[in-house]
């Protein structure tokens, strides 16, 4: 196994995606896993060497305890390491930076250019994005702990997860059971979701992000053919993919997340709903996990938190991405939608 | 025996009001206590806001509150009161404020007239409280940040779309009972008329 | 005359004698001997020597009881606590980023409020002085017009100007009690008058 993923990446150093010999047996999703982290790793590592001489950026930030300019390298620097020159608070409550009023960046991306730093925690005046961003990195965790919790026998195939919509009352992930036609989740299986959930919450993950190029997006989800066909749309736009890697999960999706997932709090797997497609669609039936969490420093009482359990156990309102006879354009999941 | 009526001769003051008086210690004994707190007091109704240590702020409020709260429940033209007034008030001319700003400032609050908050000790390791006693409605800017709270906080905005979920439901089964009680209505009417028309009928052949 | 002769025969005598018994003449006799202090002779080393008969030294009387070993050890925390101990109520001020105690005012802020009332109480004393106080104080700062209010809200309030701007945190609202916005006229300033 090993021995394979080093003559793959050997091969992806040298630029041959198209040559790259095919595995010859079946992964399971464990070893698919490890695998789509270990190209991950490689890729970012290849980034980071690529960026050459280093330069310096002059970033302002702006904010408490007093605005200050920090010196920081060009490529390698993220919002993170300015948070750590200002104290430990602005380390671990800053969930996403605002880059000169406007733009959304994640944490731990690298700053490419001179810029004005805000930094944004959960009770921030406009916390509309950071919300959103909550939601996000919610849904992509909700599908790695799905690829977790079930056997071994049973492959777990992610389709997708639509933008982020608060008030809609939960977060989803539409996941493809093929071996599970007919699945209702008991009580106790619910609380073993929400238990791998907080077991993953609670390793303390940095959310990173990659952008990457398409072939190696394919090569990566090779096993998952939802996403497979997934990518080339995405990529449509310039020909680069966003992953997002947390722990050993790695997922395709736009806009920016949290970061990291010490910040998620209190956090429930609510319900697993069934979709069906139409008879002109691929895939013929689809699973909508459902979720929601709240952030570390909200503190709610368990009633109030009930109450949103409860929402969250009915079916989200948001579009199935299968049950439509029109052409799959119309659709923009999560990881489709035009700003980068 | 029977007890007095205590809320009929005194106010309820609005803070905790301890059953024993500090002792405060002072050369003249519980004359110089009185002293004291008589210029504590006077200096909280002149400037509003006086910074101090936690065991005389505590006993100063208890008699301020009790000398705002006999000036309201009297007013100005009460002997005692005035004279109680004269005697706490060291500078006279802060009697005028008391019945003149004070009484109608406070005449229809329901929460107590000062505020008594903890402030930063000077080094962390002495354990001297230090506490900043001020009158609620002063001129200067507020200590304490009242805020209500982020309408688009995340918490926020979660309960609130739960709540308008809850209420459209709520609406809406209203509305199907309505239905259906109009429904049963109109049924009702229905079947009413075929009787009376068949009565009408029976009626006429008697005639 | 005759000591004198008996002298001189003494002095004959002498030398004959001495000179007849083999006695050196007294004037080359020795003057002085140097006889060094007899040194005794080294005595063995014993205990005596450094007791001797005996000295008192402090020893307790009696034997301290766990309780007192452990306050002298670790203190208590009511009065001089030994052991170092975390201190878990120190929290982050929202508005500065100081650190404060919890239950206390944040440090940094209350700095900034008490210079600011310092100031309000030195113009407040200035003005009014020692007439009898029957008029409610409002605090207006550089550039801020009278707001737009009826006639009853001025009857019983005194107005202060300071002369510096209003400090980004002081907020206007809170002076403001009925509903009304503040008025953006041109209004003349009441020390403009007169």
């Amino acid at each position: 196994m090993k021995h394979q993923i080093l003559f793959l990446s050997k091969t992806i150093f040298q630029n041959h995606y198209n040559k790259v010999t095919p595995l010859s047996r079946f992964l399971s999703t464990q070893e698919a896993i490890e695998r789509r982290s270990h190209l991950f790793t490689l890729e970012k590592k290849r980034q980071a060497e690529n960026v050459g001489r280093i330069e310096k950026i002059e970033v302002k930030y702006k904010g408490v305890p007093n605005d200050c300019t920090l010196v920081m390298n060009k490529g390698i620097s993220t919002p993170y390491d300015c948070a750590r020159h200002l104290s430990e608070w602005h380390v671990d409550t800053s969930a996403l930076a605002l880059l000169d009023g406007t733009v959304y960046w994640d944490m731990h991306r690298p700053l490419t250019e001179n810029c004005t730093l805000e930094l944004q925690n959960f009770t921030v005046a406009e916390p509309q994005q950071v919300n959103k961003a909550f939601w996000r990195t919610c849904s992509l965790l909700l599908g790695a702990c799905a690829t977790v919790a079930f056997k071994d026998t049973v492959p777990v195939q992610l389709h997708s997860f639509p933008g982020p919509d608060i008030r809609s009352g939960s977060f989803i992930y539409d996941i493809d059971l093929p071996t599970l036609p007919d699945w209702k989740p008991t009580n106790q299986e619910l609380y073993t979701l929400s238990a791998e959930f907080v077991k993953l919450v609670r390793q303390n993950l940095i959310l990173e992000r990659l952008e990457v190029g398409e072939e190696l997006a394919l090569e990566m989800f090779r096993d998952n053919e939802h996403k497979t066909k997934q990518i080339p749309s995405i990529a449509r736009n310039n020909g680069k993919v966003t992953l997002y890697r947390a722990g050993h999960h790695v997922d395709i999706s736009k806009g920016p997340m949290i970061s990291n997932t010490a910040q998620v709090g209190r956090v429930t797997v609510t319900s697993v709903h069934k979709l069906i497609g139409s008879q002109d669609s691929d895939v013929k039936q689809l699973y909508r996990f459902q979720g929601v969490a709240l952030p570390t420093n909200v503190v709610l009482n368990h009633f109030a938190y009930s109450i949103l359990t409860e929402r969250a156990k009915k079916l989200n309102p948001a579009r199935s991405p299968i049950s439509f006879a029109t052409d799959k354009e119309d659709f923009e999941p999560e990881s489709i939608a035009a700003k980068v | 025996m029977n007890q007095a009526e205590v809320s009929k001769l005194v106010s309820k003051l609005r803070i905790k009001v301890p059953a024993e008086p500090r002792k405060l210690r002072s050369p003249k004994g519980p004359e110089g206590r009185i002293d004291k707190l008589r210029k504590t007091v006077t200096g909280l109704i002149k400037y509003e806001r006086i910074e101090l240590n936690h065991n005389r702020g505590d006993e100063a409020r208890q008699y301020a509150e009790r000398l705002i709260s006999e000036a309201i429940r009297y007013g100005d033209c009460h002997k005692p009161t005035m004279d109680v007034a004269n005697y706490w008030l060291l500078e006279k001319e802060l009697i005028h404020k008391l019945f003149k700003v004070l009484v109608p400032r406070f005449e229809n609050c329901n929460t107590a007239y000062t505020r008594m908050l903890n402030a930063p000790r000077p080094l962390p390791s002495r354990v001297d409280d230090k506490v900043v006693l001020e009158l609620r409605g002063n001129p200067y800017p507020s200590l304490v940040n009242r805020q209500s709270n982020n309408r688009l906080l995340i918490q926020n905005v979660l309960l609130d779309a739960a709540k308008y979920d809850y209420r459209q439901s709520k609406y809406a089964e209203m509305a199907e009972k309505i239905g259906q009680r109009e429904e049963a209505q109109a049924l009702e009417k229905k079947s009413k008329e075929p009787t009376k028309e068949s009565s009408n009928e029976s009626k006429t052949p008697e005639i | 005359m005759i000591p004198r002769f008996i002298n001189v025969i003494r002095q004959i005598e002498r030398n004959v004698i001495y000179s007849l018994f083999g006695q050196p003449p007294r004037e080359l006799a020795l003057a002085y001997v140097h006889n060094p202090p007899p040194t005794p002779a080294p005595r063995k080393f014993s205990i005596k020597d450094i007791i001797g008969d005996g000295y008192l030294m402090a020893v307790p009387k009696f034997r301290r009881t766990i309780e007192r070993r452990l306050k002298r050890k670790y203190g208590t925390p009511e009065y001089n606590q030994k052991i170092l101990l975390p201190k878990t109520n120190i929290l982050v001020c929202k508005e500065c980023g100081h650190h404060y105690e919890s239950g206390r005012l944040c440090g940094n802020c209350y700095k900034k409020i008490e210079s600011e009332t310092k100031e309000i109480k030195a113009k407040i004393v200035e003005k009014l002085g020692s007439s009898p106080i029957d008029k409610e104080v409002i605090v207006l700062y550089e550039g801020e017009n009278v707001p737009d209010q009826p006639q009853e809200f001025w009857k019983g309030k005194r107005i202060i100007e300071m002369k510096k701007e209003r400090p980004q945190w002081f907020s206007k609202n809170l002076l403001q009690r009925s509903t009304q916005e503040p008025s953006d006229s041109k209004d003349v300033k009441p020390t403009d008058l007169a």
